[in-house]
Parts: C-alpha cells; structure tokens; sequence
C-alpha cells in the first residue's frame, strides 16, 4: 500500500467529487478530499488482484497504445460487420462455441481478454474455468475454429505485450516458443 | 465545432438504432446478444465525444469519460453474465460445433 | 445544428420503439432482459444527447448513477435466469 498509490487514488476521487459538483471552489475540493479520505478508509485502497512485486502490472506506452487502437478499430469493425449482417438478406449466422486456452495464470490479462473478445465482431465471452482460465467464446460466424482461436489468442499476445506482469510475458514466451 | 458535435452525436444515435434493428431482427438469443452488448457501447462513446465536443467544461468531460469507461467495461461484462446464464438454462440450439458441451459440470459452481 | 439534433432524436425514438417490440415479443425472459438493456442504452444517449443541445452539464450525473445501476440491474436478472429459468 504504497504513499503514491494512496495519494493517486485520493486525487481521483477529489477531483471525481469536484466534477460532480460542477463547480472548482475551495469548499468543493476541500469536502472532496474529506469525503475520499472517509470512502478509502472504510472501503480501503483499491488494489489490482495480482500484487507481489514480480506479478505487478508493468504498462509498455507503446504497446498500450497500440491495443487501444486495435480494441477501438475493432469495435468500429464489429458494427459496421453488424450493420452489413442486418442490411444483407443472406444468412451466413452460424452459432457455435469456441474453447481458448490462455497461457498465463494472470487474472487481470484474463479479465481484459474477455472484455475484448465481447468486443470484437462476433464473439461474446460466456464461460470461464480452470486454472490458467479457458476462455469459452460464443462466436456469431463460426465456420473456421481453428482461425478463431488463433484471433482470439492474438488479442491475449496483444494484451500481455502491453500491460503484462513479468510473470505473464514469461510464461507467454515460454509456451508460444514451445 | 458544434456542427461537429452533432455529427457525432448522429453517428452515434445511428449505431444505438443499429442496436434496436439487431434485437428485433435476428432470429436467435444469443445473435441478439451480440447486437446488444457491441452496438450500444460504440455508440454511447460517439454520442460522449459529440457531448463532449458541445459542453466544453472541465466537469463535463470528466463525468463523460467515466460514463462512456464505465459502458465499455460494464457492458461486455453483463453480455458475458447473461450468455452464461442462457447458457446453463436454455442451452439453446447452436448450429456450429459446441467445445463447452462436455466440460464438467461440477467444475461450474 | 437543431437539425441535426433532431436527427438524432428521431434515431433514439426509433431505436426505443424497437426495442420496447423486442421486449413485449421476446418469446423468453432473457430477450427481454436483452431489450431492457438496449432500452437502458438508448435512455442514457437521450439524456447526453439533450446535455448537448441545452450546454447544461448537470443532467450528465443522471446518466452515470443510472449506468451505474442498469449494470447491476442486468446482473441480477441475469443470475435469476440462471436459477429459476428463462
């Protein structure tokens, strides 16, 4: 729980409250800070599920940057194929499930993982066991498994690449070489 | 700049109908799904940046991108909620190849 | 510019009508829940919408706490259907 964790946090809240509040006055951020030191005291730091000091989230800038481009593109991607699957009287709907073995036990590269898939065209996460977790994806168009997974594995090379913990690259490399 | 603004706010409102067009046509729960869960958060981060771009406050824009962080994380996870849970109840006729049908089912709960 | 408004006033209405077809028709529960949450969405545009044609921030608050319990609405729902059935 280190000092610029607690301070950052305590920041965000303050200027939160000052934004709901419409109005920059000394009252405001001083009730602001009042009132976030009063919610992380009872509710306590907000902490990121895998915290050692290996296992830490270590966030590359422009490996970041890229996986927000890719996540936004593929989201325009996803409605304007909605869009085209609505206008166009053919049905090419072919609903299947899909299993996707991640590689690294990381929670957090999980978590985005799946968020992403239910992003991208045509694939919902609905399931999720095991340790390291298998993602189990509900695709719309399903007539190539083994190119799904490999889409939806790449979107976990991509994730792993920017916000990765050490733990996690090296488990990534370690299973991708082998 | 308000022209702008209201263009965004058109492709926006676009996408949100494109959403309604896709519940009421597809034929299946979890095409609908799919139609629910994308189009809605794409379209509500247009419809923010047009209100953004219009309400040119600090406090406006703050509140905006929570909002529109807020739809795009929440809303993909309760997609994920409710195809589990169809998927455990109604197991509904998929017409491709199922890889979950013969996971344990003990390993769920 | 209050054309273009009222552009995207009429998309949102035809977007909720749609929507509220789905939720009358949707032979089980969950298409409903679907439409509920599109009908949620479509609210939220509304109301960032009528934020931007009057310039008053304030009713963007409204927004977020009603993101906010729409999300955990949803989750509800979706964890009934799971016990009770659809």
């Amino acid at each position: 729980m280190s000092a610029i964790r607690v301070s950052g946090v305590l920041l965000w809240l303050t200027v939160l409250w000052v934004s709901l509040w419409h109005d920059l006055s000394l009252a405001n951020v001083v009730a602001g800070l009042l009132v976030g030191a009063a919610v992380l005291a009872v509710a306590g730091v907000p902490r990121v599920l895998d915290d050692d000091d290996a296992e830490r989230v270590r966030i590359k800038p422009l490996a970041s940057l890229y996986f927000v481009g890719f996540v936004l593109y593929k989201l325009v991607e996803a409605n304007l194929y909605l869009a085209w699957e609505i206008l166009t009287p053919h049905n090419r709907i072919n609903v299947g499930v899909v299993a996707v073995p991640l590689r690294t036990e990381s929670t957090t590269a999980a978590m985005i993982v799946a968020n992403v898939i239910t992003l991208t065209p045509g694939s919902i996460t609905i399931e999720s066991l095991g340790s390291p977790p298998t993602l189990y994806v509900n695709v719309m168009h399903l007539h190539d498994v083994e190119r799904v997974r490999r889409d939806l594995l790449h979107i976990e090379e991509l994730s792993v690449a920017a916000f990765g913990s050490a733990v996690a690259r090296e488990q990534l490399a370690a299973k991708v070489s082998s | 700049m308000d022209i702008i603004a209201g263009i965004f706010l058109i492709i926006g409102a676009g996408f949100v109908m494109l959403a309604g067009v896709g519940v009421v046509r597809f034929h299946d729960t979890f095409s609908r799904m799919h139609a629910a869960a994308k189009a809605p958060a794409l379209g509500l981060l247009c419809i923010g940046a047009g209100t953004m771009l219009s309400v040119r406050t600090v406090p406006a824009t703050v509140v905006v991108v929570l909002i529109v962080v807020l739809q795009l994380i929440a809303g993909p996870v309760s997609a994920h909620l409710l195809g589990r849970s169809v998927y455990r109840r109604a197991r509904p006729d998929l017409q491709g190849p199922d890889e979950l049908l013969g996971v344990d089912d003990e390993a769920r709960d | 510019m209050i054309a273009l408004i009222a552009v995207a006033y009429v998309l949102l209405a035809v977007a909720a009508v749609l929507f509220m077809a789905r939720m009358l028709i949707g032979p089980n529960l969950a298409d409903r829940v679907i439409a509920i949450d599109g009908l949620l969405a479509t609210i939220l545009a509304g109301v960032m919408v009528n934020a931007a044609s009057t310039d008053s921030a304030i009713s963007l608050d409204t927004v977020l706490v009603v993101a906010l319990l729409g999300f955990v609405g949803t989750g509800v729902l979706a964890r009934y259907i799971e016990q009770r059935g659809g």
